[in-house]
């Protein structure tokens, strides 16, 4: 999958999560926003010539979870039923403040993992500033 | 907003602006040139850069509005800051490394100035100047209607001499020190929230009697409103969570702290730092307005009469005296930083940006123009505020949303897709302007064209990719500088 493969997915998420939310599908409209931030992670991260597997099987993980995520979160909020909680939160709220947190802290994490070998590893970045920076006066 | 005629809430604000004041007075020595107005150098650690960013999003609205909103609706606005967890990184990963590497090749100082490098010709450029000037005076002039209203308030003096003192120190510091003495006083404002948060919500935990017991009066009151959507809505919940989730890494105001740091290679650890700090601040913005709303429903408090005295009155009414005092300080100084971030912005794009485009150049004596314009704009904003309030509550609301969806598309994506025309990006900008504008016009004069819950900005940014993709694809590939297409492999 390139890059242009990467952005022409991105116009068709956006396209596809405003059909959702101008047809007020709020649920849809989460998911669709959950795949753009995933695609939009992809084409930050991915270098041409290193595939990186791992990255893109994480960047998957991340989605397939935040939409799990959600998905619980829709399903467990009952306002006519009794109060239940976790951690001190009704369940579904606590989805959120303890789940969607969590899952969304771990790719910060693992941007500082991979940085040095996928991000910008430091025979790229010399080669590139030997190549270019001392052009600039 | 309430005060309690406190000496030692004055005393710690006055102390602050003081601060402010020999902030300014350190950072003018170390600015000499227009770089150094600009980008402080390329200079700055990475702890300050990761501070400054997260001061620069953290404006007066997160400390007074955001308590407000979650007085006001619940759950709804967790969403605009539980995913901080992830769109600081996603601001790192889409535009961090190529960025700060075109900073080192390029004479580049400014955003608008990286968007003409990349797609070449002075449209783009020109484009994202003026989205910038105009979501710039919209930040500009809610910032400065904050601090003649925290001003007057809390030194218990008239709204217009309370607007000059506080004025008067931002033009001292702002002008005289450029973005240096900005991101110096982010971190100050960083260091002292990160701090006091933690504590802030301890007490609102010790205030309600546990979560458990907040969460069962907010149930008792109405399920929806501490259920996962808030009173809001779903729709609004998520609209939300796409437009912060998403949009934090378009706004200019934090894209350019990243272009500031010395070392390329503290890129690395700012993702988590940021959005593990951003997550403790949101922690009193959620903690204060639950704390309320709890104690108001046990009728131990009586109604806000406006939900933005929630943070105020949380402080006067539940903390000690000095305590107060340093959150009060740290609020000035969240509205005062994030204010400086923006007059650097519409200074660069006035002096450097627009002249490019137009003249081929810069202005002459760049640094001594970045310091007339940056006081300028500051009158000019000035002015907007006091004689054109609704122009600037217009141009404040469609900020943040004008920021997300023309950067997003023109730099988020185009700074990782080569095939990304100049054609695209100004298309985007256009739409972005365009769809912000006429719809939260056609919203405030009570005839919204959205259906209820989608935000505006959300809307406009599903767009603005949209078009900025198609155009892309149906307009001829572009041939880039060297630098610029192996930027793009890097």
């Amino acid at each position: 999958m390139n890059n242009t493969t990467l952005a022409t997915l991105c116009a068709i998420g956006s396209l596809v999560t405003l059909a959702a939310g101008l047809t007020g599908h709020a649920q849809a409209f989460g998911f669709g926003s959950v795949a753009l931030i995933v695609l939009l992670s992809f084409l930050g991260l991915r270098a041409p010539g290193r595939p990186g597997r791992r990255v893109y099987a994480y960047l998957i993980a991340f989605g397939a979870i935040f939409i799990g995520l959600l998905a619980v979160a829709f399903h467990l909020h009952d306002p006519a039923g009794p109060l239940r909680t976790f951690g001190g939160f009704p369940v579904g709220t606590a989805v959120l403040v303890y789940g969607i947190s969590a899952i969304g802290l771990t790719m910060g994490v693992v941007y500082g993992l991979i940085f040095d070998r996928k991000v910008l590893p430091i025979e790229k970045q010399r080669e590139f500033l030997d190549r270019f920076a001392s052009k600039q006066g | 907003m309430p005060t309690a005629h406190s000496t030692l809430i004055v005393a710690c604000v006055i102390a602050y602006l003081a601060v402010c004041s020999g902030v300014g007075a350190w950072a003018m020595r170390r600015t000499k040139s227009a770089a150094d107005f600009y980008l402080a150098g390329k200079s700055i650690g990475p702890v300050v850069v990761v501070l400054a960013t997260i001061s620069s999003i953290m404006s007066g609205f997160g400390f007074v509005g955001g308590p407000g909103l979650v007085y006001e609706s619940g759950s709804s606005s967790f969403w605009m800051v539980i995913v901080s967890a992830f769109s600081f990184s996603l601001l790192f990963i889409s535009t961090g490394k190529r960025l700060r590497l075109l900073v080192e090749v390029r004479d580049i100082i400014t955003l608008p100035g990286a968007v003409g490098a990349r797609y070449k010709g002075r449209w783009p450029t020109l484009a994202m100047s003026v989205a910038i000037v105009l979501g710039v005076l919209g930040y500009l002039g809610t910032q400065v209607q904050a601090i003649g209203t925290v001003l007057h308030q809390v030194l218990a003096i008239d709204f217009v001499p309370a607007l000059a003192i506080g004025l008067g120190v931002l033009a001292f510091y702002s002008i005289a020190g450029g973005i240096v003495a900005g991101v110096y006083t982010d971190l100050f404002q960083g260091a002292l929230m990160l701090g006091v948060s933690v504590l802030v919500v301890l007490k609102c935990l010790e205030v309600g009697d546990g979560m458990a017991a907040i969460s069962e009066t907010l149930w008792t009151m109405d399920p929806d409103f501490i259920g996962p959507w808030g009173s809001r809505g779903d729709m609004q919940a998520m609209s939300w969570m796409l437009l912060f989730g998403i949009g934090a890494a378009g706004q200019p105001h934090a894209i350019t702290k990243l272009m500031m740091i010395k070392d390329i290679r503290q890129l690395k650890g700012g993702a988590i730092a940021s959005s593990g700090s951003y997550l403790v601040l949101a922690m009193l913005w959620i903690g204060i307005g639950l704390a309320m709303r709890t104690v108001v429903t046990r009728g131990e408090l009586a109604a806000l009469g406006n939900p933005d005295l929630a943070a105020p009155q949380f402080l006067l009414n539940y903390t000690p005296e000095l305590f107060a005092g340093v959150v009060f300080a740290g609020l000035i100084a969240a509205i005062m930083s994030t204010a400086d971030s923006f007059l650097n912005l519409g200074a660069a794009a006035v002096v450097r940006d627009i002249p490019i485009t137009l003249l081929g150049r810069p202005l002459r004596r760049e640094l001594y123009w970045s310091r007339v314009a940056t006081g300028a704009l500051l009158v000019l904003a000035t002015v907007f505020s006091l004689y054109m309030e609704n122009l600037i509550a217009l141009l404040g609301t469609f900020g943040w949303g004008t920021f997300a969806a023309a950067i997003v598309p023109s730099v988020c994506i185009g700074m990782n897709w080569k095939r990304a025309t100049s054609q695209a990006c100004v298309a985007s900008i256009a739409t972005s302007i365009a769809l912000n504008f006429v719809l939260e016009v056609a919203a405030r004069h009570g005839a919204p064209l959205l259906p209820e819950g989608l935000a505006v900005g959300a809307f406009a940014l599903l767009v603005s990719i949209a078009v900025f993709v198609l155009v892309s694809l149906s307009t001829p590939e572009q041939r880039l500088d060297p630098d610029v297409d192996a930027l793009l492999k890097v």
